[in-house]
């Protein structure tokens, strides 16, 4: 009964957007206010009756409710209550009303927003969200219905997919539906100020908080699907090029590019129509992505998302593409640069060069991911694009990417000095280069990472002078300690440190990358029973396999059982227990890895298999040296986040002195 | 840099930050030390090629019984004394360059390597000519507005920068 009431309620939902889609223009057209804010009121409306819609169907999945058909697919009266609460989203059709309830909250949060001075947009604003959750809602009512009833209600239901049964898994659908669903907001601010015709930075100001929201949920959503994939996968590392991985992390790399150049838009009003294609390009791929995975034409890890509604987002998608050329095209002349480059080496030249690497980049990850459909279309047959293309392919240009990062901050706006800039980087080169010579004595001599490694020594130590330069300022200036220092220089401009803190972040994962990537290694080994093998230094030696109760009660669990011994000394260091999971309901088989070793030498087991009741079995090992940066510089990215976004606090005491102001809030000179 | 005494302080400090990234590295080093084990050939063979039956993964990561019998095949031909390479040659040749996860650099799919780089060129060529189109089109004006902007002296531009601050 709820459960209908909740189908019902997202019935309205869509007739509010739908209303608010129509009525906001007109009142705009009309000048008539109080039909404006009916409609955002209509639009605002959307987020408790999606709400209810949710609240409907996690009434069903708690109460066991299986004569509802999605309830019955992803749960069971076996599951936990925690797992009935996610299993929201745990499957094509519940995961789609849960996407629509992220955005309809992306939406209210944007009515609610006061509206004081960019007013002239809110009609437009509201058209262009509510169309777009429309056409959402609109595919979950007819194309995915998370309410249909079964004519015979099973007396049990099938489980959740045992792959979805992670922590990370929890808060990793959430975080992308966030961060795709986030991009909206400035989408829609930049459509409401084409069609209004404005020629200022209005749009960008407006909704720059809610890119970086966007952004940063995308960018962690990666993140905890990388770390899923690392625990519970069994792909000993942390990234595959999936589509399922790829199609975000393209849109990420748009909105990347756009978080750059929105601020030439700011700083000197140049590069506008730039700036409406990169926020169009951003929107369009994220429509794109969304399509392609929920479509099932590309197979991946998300192959369980797969349904018929991929002719929908096509047609959808084509209407977005047309509507954006139009716009962007027909309001060129709203678009004009306020001033003129006075010298291609300036911040804004190697911000145009950063962003087109962004976009060649995206590109590349585009077109290895969309090759085997290409391939077939074309010449009928499907050609496999795996991981060696898109790290040979993509991996140069992120390098190029990373050096950027270490020298664009020193590159002033306007017209750059070639001197000052070689003399500010000298310092860090030579540390780039001492960094890379201790490593070729210590034994890194392949040439590849030796050179990554240097860049990214090179790019760190800059960065890092970039925080030691302006606290130095305040320290003289303002008679402060180094802590304070530090920390005043963060308030004072938070964007900007925010910014280099998510460098730093970048930077420590792009070491965890190469020193997975180049001295990593795995190996598969059949044992006997109490024999070993050895491998990066340890010995491993096979002590049996045995039952254990599985965590979940749909399943069986197998665990090995591995000592680890330094190979030189003969003690153990530790104890391994990889295991694998068997459901047999689902006839779906979970290897579970035991993490092990140092934090930069991280051990990774799997049991592989087993023969004669254990006699035998088969371990792989993943040797992980860094991989542990990459988290760890995850978790700076996200720490930088937070002091960009973080609302500034009442200005510091005592106004500063000219000069101290000037080192510690002038950009590098 | 911004004077005589600064610029020491900043070496300084520079130094300190770089004895203390080097202390960072130093203790990392461990990782690189080991030589890579000897592997099980079969296994990295496998990691080469794509399995037909666990569509998007590779032979070695598949575990269905079709992907054994081809692990079994590999093994085989390694026993009878062929390189890794004649083994991918063999494969290669029997199911075409499909069966391969690294697409090769020749044929049809040399498309998909250039297309990146292609890109990569066309983009950054792009943004070059554009950058240099953008600061050509000056007119006098607008280069003595600039002459007060842009100045190369830090503190004359700061000055400007707070003056426009302050209105």
């Amino acid at each position: 009964m709820f459960t209908d009431l909740g189908h019902l309620s997202v019935i309205f939902a869509l007739a509010a957007c739908l209303y608010a889609a129509v009525i906001s223009p007109i009142g705009a057209h009309r000048n008539d206010d109080r039909l404006v804010q009916s409609g955002r009121m209509a639009a605002f409306m959307t987020l408790p009756l999606v709400l209810i819609g949710c609240l409907g169907l996690w009434y069903a999945l708690i109460t066991h409710d299986f004569g509802v058909k999605y309830v019955s697919d992803v749960s069971s009266a076996a599951t936990p209550f925690f797992f009935r609460v996610t299993a929201l989203w745990g499957s094509q059709n519940g995961s789609i009303l849960f996407w629509c309830l992220i955005m309809a909250g992306f939406v209210a949060a944007a009515m609610a927003r006061n509206w004081k001075a960019d007013k002239p947009l809110l009609p437009y604003v509201t058209m262009t969200m509510a169309l777009t959750l429309a056409f959402f809602l609109f595919i979950e009512l007819t194309m995915t219905d998370a309410f249909a009833r079964l004519d015979f209600p099973p007396a049990d239901g099938r489980g959740l997919n045992p792959l979805l049964r992670h922590p990370g898994m929890i808060i990793h659908p959430p975080m992308l539906y966030a961060g795709y669903t986030g991009l909206l907001v400035p989408f829609a601010f930049c459509i409401a100020s084409l069609i209004t015709r404005r020629t200022d930075n209005l749009w960008l100001i407006s909704s720059r908080r809610w890119t970086l929201v966007g952004w940063a949920f995308l960018g962690a959503g990666l993140l905890l699907g990388g770390r899923w994939a690392h625990d519970v996968l069994g792909w000993g590392g942390y990234w595959g090029w999936d589509p399922s991985e790829n199609k975000p992390f393209i849109t990420w790399l748009i909105a990347t590019a756009f978080l750059h150049s929105a601020m030439i838009q700011e700083k000197r009003g140049m590069f506008k129509n730039w700036n409406v294609f990169l926020m169009m390009l951003t929107f369009a791929s994220m429509f794109f992505g969304t399509a392609f995975i929920r479509s099932g034409l590309l197979t991946s890890v998300h192959a369980f998302a797969a349904s018929d509604i991929g002719p929908w987002f096509m047609g959808a998608m084509l209407v977005i593409l047309i509507a954006c050329a139009v716009l962007w095209l027909t309001r060129l002349d709203t678009l004009r640069s306020e001033n003129k480059l006075e010298s291609a080496f300036s911040r804004e030249g190697i911000f145009l060069i950063q962003n087109v690497l962004f976009l060649s980049t995206a590109f590349t990850v585009f077109v290895g991911t969309m090759f085997p459909i290409l391939s077939e279309a074309i010449a009928g047959q499907k050609i496999t694009v795996g991981p060696p293309f898109f790290d040979q392919a993509a991996g140069p240009q992120m390098a190029v990417l990373v050096l950027i990062m270490g020298v664009a901050p020193l590159l002033s706006w306007h017209k750059a000095n070639g001197k000052a800039v070689w003399q500010q980087m000298l310092g860090a080169v030579i540390f780039a280069a001492i960094v890379m010579a201790a490593l070729f004595i210590v034994g890194a001599t392949q040439i590849v990472p030796l050179l990554g490694f240097g860049l990214c020594a090179y790019t760190l130590a800059q960065t890092a002078m970039e925080f030691v330069r302006g606290a130095r300022a305040r320290m003289k200036g303002m008679h402060e300690n180094a802590f304070t220092a530090l920390l005043r220089l963060a308030q004072k401009n938070q964007r900007r440190y925010g910014g280099y803190l998510i460098h730093i972040g970048i930077v420590l994962m792009a070491i965890g990358a190469l020193g997975k990537g180049f001295y990593g290694t795995d190996v598969i080994r059949n044992v006997k029973l109490n024999e070993g093998f050895s491998v990066a230094g340890y010995e491993f030696v096979y002590r049996g396999i045995r039952p254990v109760p599985c965590e979940f009660e749909d399943c069986q669990t197998m665990q090995g059982m591995l000592l680890m011994k330094d190979a030189a000394t003969g003690n153990v260091v530790d104890g391994l227990f990889p295991h694998r999971d068997y459901y047999p309901i689902q006839q779906h088989t979970a290897t579970i890895p035991f993490i092990s070793g140092t934090f930069n030498n991280e051990i990774y087991v799997l049991l592989a298999g087993w023969e004669n009741n254990g006699a035998t079995a088969s371990f792989q090992v993943y040797v992980n040296p860094l991989i542990n940066w990459l988290w760890v510089g995850g978790m700076i990215v996200m720490l930088g986040f937070f002091v960009a976004f973080w609302p500034p606090g009442e200005k510091a005491p005592s106004p500063a002195p000219a000069s101290a102001r000037r080192m510690a809030g002038a950009p590098a000179k | 840099m911004i004077s005589g005494t600064a610029g020491k302080r900043e070496k300084s400090a520079l130094f300190a930050c770089l004895l203390a990234l080097l202390a960072m590295i130093a203790v990392t080093l461990p990782a690189f030390a080991q030589a890579p084990a000897p592997d099980d050939e079969t296994y990295h063979i496998a990691k080469k090629l794509n399995c037909p039956t666990c569509a998007g993964r590779n032979l070695a990561d598949c575990p269905t019984d079709t992907c054994a019998q081809w692990k079994a095949e590999i093994k085989a031909q390694l026993d009878q004394g062929k390189s890794a390479q004649e083994v991918l040659a063999y494969f290669e040749n029997r199911f075409g360059s499909t069966v391969l996860q690294e697409p090769p650099k020749s044929g049809s799919t040399i498309l998909l390597w250039l297309a990146p780089v292609g890109a990569a060129i066309a983009l950054i060529a792009a943004a070059g000519l554009v950058l240099r189109h953008m600061s050509k089109r000056r007119t006098p004006a607008l280069i003595i507005a600039d002459a007060a902007q842009g100045s190369d002296d830090p503190f004359v531009s700061q000055l400007e920068e707070d003056v426009k601050r302050s209105q």
